[in-house]
């Protein structure tokens, strides 16, 4: 039983972290159509400037803004000066960011070295909570309630706002939605500027627990992946369900079956993709 | 060289012909030419080993600076390349090296698959391979090569004196073994299980985590789960792996339950300070380590940090050992490095005293290092690892004396 609830609250805690990423890329894909390949550079971003602003004031609240502005404004730059001249060209767009993808890590290693690092935590929020033999470390329990609070302020944005209204019928019927007199470009730059804002606040989020080391970005963008499939391009409950998904399942097959590990994540993902090839939410 | 070629150019083709095999002749005949020795340093530059692979470079030009770039009264000229720690890549490297830019020596090697994939190559072009740190344990035992040498180590050599301390003077007779799942691991965990089974020490479960999860932490549950079988937990990680283990293993409380005994790149100091006090009381085993107060070693660690301003790695040591190598039998065979059975012979006989301590090769051209058993703790702000014992003269298949 213990071995189960430990396991449960480390698959929650890692669901929480993909949603982050999840989102971001899922909601881009749907207003703009493009995959972003840069979206993973984003979070390296978000846990190097969160690293460097964090040893040099010693504010975690600093650190996290810092990462979520840097995130944001090579997001806008990206979007504004490359991205928008190719509105309407997937193909162009996609390279693009496959091409910033190595541009941004090579920067980073350039600027941070190559050393592996790891965000240190806030004293509050380093120890375990332990009930008898359950011990969880009170860092994950709070990234999975910030992850949850996130979940639920996106959708209260996305549903209940002007601008949420006007992302979806982007989604939905770009065109139409042009024609109702809303600016799409504008629209599609706050889109993309506000995803790479949640990597970057989940690279600082991250740094913590998985660290920020070359090769990061690739690695979260291909659990971001799978996630964004499973629950359907383009969809925020299709991330959320998505990145539950994905957390639980990679967490219980890595310690039921370590062998069959990745395989416990993309076998399922390729079954889905057969029966439903659109996700669980997508249209 | 200009008026060299000018002559040939009007001369009658014979006599360029004969022109040219005097002077091979002479460069075959006599010692000492003016042309350099040229070295051919071959370590991934960019990805995920980019920082081991810069240590291990600045630790090789450190030696070469400090002589001079000269040995035996010849010049040594140094051409570097980019592997990308990529198999195919580092095999095409190899060949760019040897057949354009001329190289007679290369030196380096991060990545095993690396040191695999290019050893036909300098075996059947008789290249001698100076490896700095590739681990490939076969390319000393059965794969040997009279071209190949290690300076750094075999895979499970330095985890056969580890396995049996573990099991004799650490006190820890039954343990959990934990590695990433690739061959490194593997490779490392069967030199550590030889020594420690033999030594009346038992396994109570061996966990593989794919090399690179991003979350060790169900894997850790496992290991919590058998916590009470066990006296200690062994592990081997590197890079963003290591950081994430002693970080997750404080967090989940398994340092409380269990020692942990670990190989030494799992503490490896430029890690230390993304650990904290995670890493407190670590027990770790290397063949190097920062603090040895030898005079070798306070020299070199001096003039690293001299030289660039942070601290040497081990790849960084084992790099500066290789150079020297090259550079102690070219002064050995006094410059006549294109005799080739001499050169290699001298390289065979090289002996020094490193900063880890006295140098020397076994039979099979691995390195006969010693090994530190060393304890992560606290000095000032800093965390280091102290050397607590040593095991002296461990080659590759070491067992302990009986």
């Amino acid at each position: 039983m213990t071995f189960w609830i430990i396991q449960l609250f480390n698959g929650l805690s890692f669901a929480m972290l993909l949603f982050l990423l999840a989102a971001g890329l899922s909601v881009v894909f749907g207003v703009m159509k493009v995959i972003n390949l840069a979206h993973g550079s984003f979070y390296l971003i978000g846990g190097y400037v969160a690293l460097s602003v964090l040893s040099a004031t010693g504010s975690f609240l600093l650190a996290a803004a810092a990462a979520v502005l840097a995130g944001a404004s090579v997001a806008a730059v990206l979007q504004t000066a490359f991205l928008r001249r190719f509105y309407d060209n997937e193909l162009a767009q996609v390279l693009l960011t496959f091409g910033f993808l190595f541009i941004i890590a090579d920067l980073c290693l350039v600027v941070w070295g190559g050393n592996p690092q790891a965000l240190p935590k806030p004293a509050l929020l380093a120890g375990s909570v332990v009930f008898g033999e359950i011990v969880i470390p009170v860092y994950r329990l709070f990234v999975t309630a910030v992850g949850l609070l996130f979940a639920g302020a996106l959708w209260l944005l996305f549903e209940k706002t002007r601008w949420g209204a006007m992302a979806r019928a982007a989604v939905d019927d770009p065109e139409m939605c042009r024609g109702l007199g809303v600016n799409v470009p504008v629209l599609c730059t706050s889109v993309f500027v506000a995803g790479a804002a949640l990597a970057a606040f989940g690279g600082f989020m991250g740094g913590s627990f998985v660290g920020v080391y070359p090769g990061a970005d690739f690695e979260i963008l291909l659990y971001s992946f799978v996630v964004v499939i499973i629950g359907g391009l383009g969809s925020l409950p299709g991330a959320f369900v998505g990145s539950l998904i994905v957390g639980l399942l990679d967490n219980f097959g890595k310690a039921l079956f370590p062998e069959l590990s990745l395989f416990t994540i993309f076998a399922p993902m390729a079954l889905l993709l057969a029966v439903k090839p659109t996700g669980l939410f997508g249209k | 060289m200009a008026y060299a070629e000018f002559l040939f150019a009007r001369a009658p083709r014979p006599a360029v012909l004969l022109a040219l095999s005097l002077s091979a002749l002479a460069r075959a005949g006599f010692a000492a030419t003016d042309a350099p020795i040229r070295i051919g340093f071959l370590t991934p530059y960019v990805g995920v080993y980019a920082k081991i692979g810069k240590d291990m470079d600045n630790g090789f030009k450190l030696y070469l600076e400090e002589t001079g770039y000269q040995a035996g009264g010849r010049k040594i000229a140094l051409q570097t390349e980019d592997s990308e720690a990529k198999p195919d890549v580092g095999l095409t490297k190899a060949r760019k090296l040897v057949e354009k830019d001329q190289v007679q020596i290369l030196a380096g090697i991060i990545h095993s698959g690396v040191a695999y994939s290019i050893r036909n190559y300098v075996d059947a072009n008789r290249i001698p391979l100076i490896i700095t740190n590739a681990g490939a344990e076969r390319l000393t035992s059965a794969d040997r090569s009279p071209y190949i040498f290690r300076v750094s180590f075999a895979n499970g050599q330095t985890d056969r004196a580890g396995g049996w301390y573990a099991a004799t003077k650490g006190k820890m007779r039954r343990m959990i073994l934990m590695a990433p799942d690739y061959s490194a691991g593997h490779e490392k965990v069967a030199g550590f299980k030889k020594t420690f089974t033999a030594a009346g020490g038992k396994i109570v479960a061996e966990i593989y985590p794919p090399l690179g999860s991003q979350d060790l932490a169900p894997f850790l549950a496992q290991v919590i789960s058998k916590a009470g079988e066990a006296d200690g937990l062994w592990a081997f990680f590197a890079g963003s792996d290591a950081i994430r283990f002693i970080n997750q293993s404080a967090e989940y409380g398994v340092k409380q339950k269990l020692k942990l005994f670990v190989l030494g790149d799992t503490v490896d100091d430029a890690l230390l300070p993304s650990m904290g006090d995670a890493a407190l009381g670590v027990i770790s085993y290397l063949h190097y380590a920062l603090t040895l107060e030898t005079a070798e070693n306070k020299k070199f660690v001096a003039a690293y940090r001299k030289r660039y301003s942070e601290d040497p790695s081990m790849f960084s040591e084992q790099g500066y050992v290789g150079a020297r190598v090259i550079s102690e039998a070219v002064k050995a065979v006094k410059g006549n490095f294109e005799n080739k059975e001499q050169f290699l012979a001298a390289l065979r006989r090289v002996q020094f005293e490193a900063p880890r301590g006295p140098f020397r090769f076994d039979e099979f051209q691995n390195v006969i290092n010693p090994v530190y058993i060393r304890r992560t703790e606290k000095s000032g702000n800093r965390l280091q690892s102290v050397v607590i014992d040593k095991i002296p003269n461990v080659d590759q298949f070491w067992e302990p004396k009986k």
